[in-house]
């Protein structure tokens, strides 16, 4: 009996802003649904909720960690990966840009759920302090940075988006 | 600076116009020395890198593994027939169905300086969670139920989790037949898998001539590597009935070829995928059993098999590393000249002994190797346990012996009332001194490249140590300062093995074919930007291919830090090779001398002042426009018995409360010789990571294993690693020495942060409040008590 022949359901969901239909397994993850879904730059970490590799932005709700939330709850909902990062014309986002020049990228399993972290507190706070930045960080693990250029890159994406003109990408 | 050559068993050959030559190249040079962009780095940061388990498995088998719940028991049988019955379950494995050899899981080419004494499922189990059958279904739902379904008849077994207890005579045996590959002195039937001495000089006329001998003990617990990525293999036959792994390793030759010898297939019949690997640390040195049942499933099946550890069972059953119990006895004179130093080791190995007795090793001669003493013996012995195997993590057993060491010299220097540095300055080794080698070892062991001193005084610069560091006078919270020093190694000697292919491509660019296990330390970059600068080229113009098997030529893989200066020479001797080719062909075509052209700035140049763009160059070759088509390739290997030391100075600076024994370490300098920095932004990124990952074994990392053997966490929220706001202040200062041996002067740099906090937070915490903690981690409970204990 192979899974797609056990799939009860499928949800409707914004990802990155085009709709996809994501068929889903009973009690299935969003983490899982989107994975098996081909979106792999959402990560297997830990599926307990404690490393922030999954994390996507999930609408309203803001940084979420994929892992906790049931696929089936977000049926018409939109979910930003860190492949939503990327502008239209496949440019890097100030924050992937920043990660690349400032080394802040070593094996990069942690990668997207940092850099989403970073993009969410962004969001939030155009100027964040380094303290800020850190406890924005504090719900991802990255066992080979030891977080410090990660921080500084935060930080410098911050400064670039603050001075030049907002775009609908650039902290929004 | 002396100009760069190879080591001393490169070619002999090489003539003298290769000097010229490398200091025509030297000055054009625009990659190494850069904090240029990874190569793999737009990958990473846009999450389109491909990790193991990111490619559709829809077509796979699930496997899942029953494990066994007991820390010691026979196996006397399995029950499968109900499990196999299930529909949708398509094989399930026991110690029956799989390979009767045994064999070593640790990641050294063969034989290992490891007993054999595993099998790919053992009919005896001797951890938590050892796997005791394996399943491969249809789907998740079958390959769960199959798990239930089968019935396993055990023998349960006394267990013994304390290495003391265990050498006991009364003590259950752990490995009672006799293997092959023993190791020193082993006395299985007593659980001792090697016991090992290696003295220099007279260490009993060394304590005779001390004014005083300081000893002390000192412990560290187990910890684990815990890379982002849990252990994930995807196995299947390929179109050739080739079994191909696609698999979570830093050593993907050394992985087929154990893989190969497991299963008795020829080299040729497996191939090893190296994707983007999401951390290793160490334990992806081993061929682990995840790796060996899921190519047993995908034999047994002739199918495609997925088979991904749960983050809960990696912490449960990954290797860690060893718990070691460090004794050390040193006579010092007054004038604070160390005359003799006793370092003895117990070792808790674990199940099975893979890596028991070279991480023994290493603890001692790599933190004594610090202070050079004629005389000096270091005892030690690993044992068997019922507990996770101990396996490789940075560091590799000189985190335990740097603690021991380092807490050490702050002991000696209290006990003759010298300052802990100015001790470390009298005895610290100096260039041209020899390393403490072990006496199997046939390194050359006289060093050329030595900055530790340097370290040193950057570290105690960052805090005016000389002066007596700024100590506000608070009566309630004290602060303090300690110091710790850490030596490493740049791969093992005599045993490292890399060989590089680089094809000039008919635009001028190059394909540099390299076996290094990439993990996210910045290998391949590493090698991109020895090879571009070989030519003056831009890194963008080098593609490195890493990570298959069939694609490139041996190299051992990451592991002891030998990837820059083993894998690192490998490739400027491959680039060096092709730009000699281009060199001669070049002046074939313009009737002149080798020796006589250059190669600049990805230019050809004449002695006529003229000059083509190797693009052009390569064209022309390749086109035949001037005689046969050329497409050339340079070649180029490494093996030496040359194993150059990167160095570290670290100082950590904390405040604890007397009330409370409550305590935050503030600031964390970490000052680092690995030769040059080829690239200085990654070789940063090793240094903090390093000293982080050494931050969390010093203060909250530990996985205790219950009486039982049970490892006692439920998951990852009960393993405490440090986060982002943890952090104290962290300082990284690169100390650039020149090293003649190694890739454009580098040594390495993976390793040897992480051996330096704990004993630098250890001593400062001494230094603020007179308590010594000796066992790790450092708990405000553990000061609090010793606050009590000295009122």
């Amino acid at each position: 009996m192979s899974r797609k022949e056990r799939s009860t359901d499928a949800v409707h969901l914004q990802i990155n802003g085009e709709g996809e239909r994501l068929d889903i397994e009973p009690g299935e993850t969003l983490m899982s649904a989107l994975r098996r879904a081909g979106h792999y730059s959402v990560k297997n970490g830990c599926d307990e909720g404690v490393c922030g590799a999954c994390n996507v932005i999930l609408g309203e709700e803001g940084l979420t960690r994929s892992c906790l939330v049931p696929a089936v709850s977000c049926d018409g909902g939109e979910v930003m990966t860190v492949e939503g990062l990327l502008g239209d014309d496949g440019e890097l986002h100030p924050l992937q840009e920043e990660f690349l020049d400032r080394g802040a990228a070593q094996c990069g399993y942690c990668i997207p759920g940092v850099l989403l972290s970073g993009y969410d507190l962004l969001r939030r706070n155009e100027n964040p302090t380094e303290e800020a930045v850190a406890d924005a960080l504090s719900g991802n693990i990255c066992r080979c940075t030891g977080y410090v250029q990660q921080i500084e890159a935060i930080r410098a994406a911050a400064e670039r988006l603050h001075d030049s003109e907002p775009t609908d990408r650039g902290g929004r | 600076m002396a100009p760069p050559k190879l080591s001393e068993d490169a070619e002999k050959t090489e003539t003298p116009e290769s000097e010229s030559e490398r200091a025509a190249t030297e000055a054009a040079t625009t990659a190494v020395g850069e904090s240029v962009e990874k190569v793999d780095g737009w990958g990473l940061v846009t999450g389109k890198a491909r990790y193991t388990d990111d490619i559709p498995t829809a077509d796979a088998l699930e496997g899942r593994l029953l494990r066994s719940p007991h820390a010691h028991a026979r196996v006397r049988s399995v029950d499968t027939r109900a499990a196999e019955a299930l529909d949708g379950v398509e094989a399930v494995l026991t110690h029956e169905d799989v390979p009767a050899e045994r064999f070593t899981r640790t990641g050294f080419p063969y034989p290992a300086p490891a007993p054999f004494d595993e099998r790919v499922l053992n009919e005896q189990v001797r951890y938590v969670g050892e796997p005791v059958a394996a399943v491969a279904a249809r789907s998740v739902d079958a390959a769960e139920r199959a798990l239930e379904a089968i019935e396993v008849d055990y023998e349960v077994l006394e267990c013994v989790v304390d290495p003391e207890e265990a050498m006991a005579p009364d003590a259950p045996t752990l490995h009672p037949e006799p293997y092959e590959n023993p190791q020193e002195n082993a006395a299985p039937e007593r659980n001792v898998v090697c016991e090992t001495r290696h003295e220099e000089g007279d260490i009993e006329a060394g304590f005779e001539r001390a004014d005083a001998v300081v000893e002390g003990e000192y412990e560290s617990q187990i910890v684990q590597q815990l890379p982002m990525e849990t252990n994930t293999t995807i196995a299947w036959l390929d179109d050739r009935e080739r079994l191909v792994l696609r698999t979570t390793t830093q050593v993907s030759h050394i992985c087929r070829d154990k893989i190969a010898r497991a299963f008795d297939l020829d080299r040729t019949d497996v191939k090893v995928v190296k994707p983007r690997v999401g951390g290793g640390f160490g334990v992806r040195q081993d061929t682990v059993p995840n790796q060996f049942i899921c190519a047993a499933l995908a034999l047994a099946t002739g199918r495609k098999v997925r088979l991904k550890n749960s983050r809960k069972e990696d912490l449960h059953v990954s290797q860690t590393r060893h718990a070691q119990a460090v004794s050390i006895k040193t006579g010092v004179r007054e004038d604070g000249t160390i005359t003799a130093m006793h370092v003895d080791i117990t070792s808790n190995t674990g199940a099975y002994g893979c890596h028991a007795l070279a991480v023994l090793s290493n603890a001692a001669h790599e933190p004594m190797s610090v202070y050079p003493t004629e005389n000096r013996l270091f005892t030690g012995r690993a044992v068997y346990t019922n507990i996770t195997p101990g396996g490789a993590m940075r560091g590799y057993g000189a985190v335990q012996g740097t603690f021991g060491v380092e807490s050490h010299m702050d002991e000696i220097a209290d006990a003759i009332g010298m300052d802990p540095v100015k001790l470390r300055r009298r005895n610290v080794i100096q260039e041209g001194e020899e390393s403490f080698e072990p006496p199997d070892s046939e390194s050359k062991p006289e060093l050329e490249s030595v900055g530790v001193s340097e370290c040193l005084d950057r570290a105690c610069a960052a805090v005016g140590w000389a002066d007596g560091p700024d100590r506000p006078d608070g009566d309630r919270y004290e602060r303090g300062y300690g110091v710790a020093l850490a030596m490493a190694k740049s791969g093992v000697p005599n045993s490292e093995y890399s060989r590089c292919s680089i094809t000039l491509e008919d635009d001028g660019t190059l394909t540099v074919r390299i076996g290094v296990g990439d993990t996210g330390q910045g290998s391949e970059t590493v090698m991109g930007q020895i090879a571009a600068s070989v030519f003056g080229l831009d890194i963008g113009s080098v593609h490195v291919k890493a990570d298959d098997t069939d694609a490139t030529p041996w190299d051992n893989g990451a592991y002891a830090s030998s990837t820059t200066y083993i894998s690192g020479n490998a490739t400027e001797k491959a680039a060096r090779d092709l730009a000699g080719k281009v060199r001669e062909l070049a002046a074939e075509w313009h009737g002149t001398d080798p020796g006589a052209i250059e190669l600049v700035d990805g230019q050809v140049a004449f002695p006529d002042g003229t000059s083509t763009s190797l693009e052009s160059f390569a064209a022309e070759a390749f086109e035949g426009v001037r005689g046969p088509k050329r497409r050339l390739i340079g070649t180029g290997e490494h093996f030496t018995a040359l194993s150059p030391k990167p160095f570290a100075a670290q100082l950590a600076e904390v405040e604890v409360d007397t009330e409370t024994g409550e305590f935050d370490v503030l600031r964390l300098v970490n000052a680092v010789d690995c030769g040059q920095a080829l690239n200085p932004a990654n070789v940063r990124g090793q240094i903090v990571g390093g000293a982080v990952m050494g931050l969390g074994q010093t203060l909250s990392e530990t996985l205790p294993f219950g009486e039982d053997g049970t490892p006692e966490i439920r998951g990852l929220r009960d393993y405490e690693v440090i986060h982002a706001p943890d952090l104290p202040e962290i300082e990284t200062e690169i100390v650039e020495t020149y090293e003649p041996t190694g890739p454009y002067g580098a040594k390495s740099v993976g390793e040897v942060s992480v051996l330096g906090p704990s004993p630098a937070v250890a001593n400062a915490v001494d230094d603020a409040v007179g308590v010594r903690i000796t066992e790790l981690p450092i708990t405000d409970a553990k000061i609090r008590d010793g606050l009590e204990g000295g009122e």
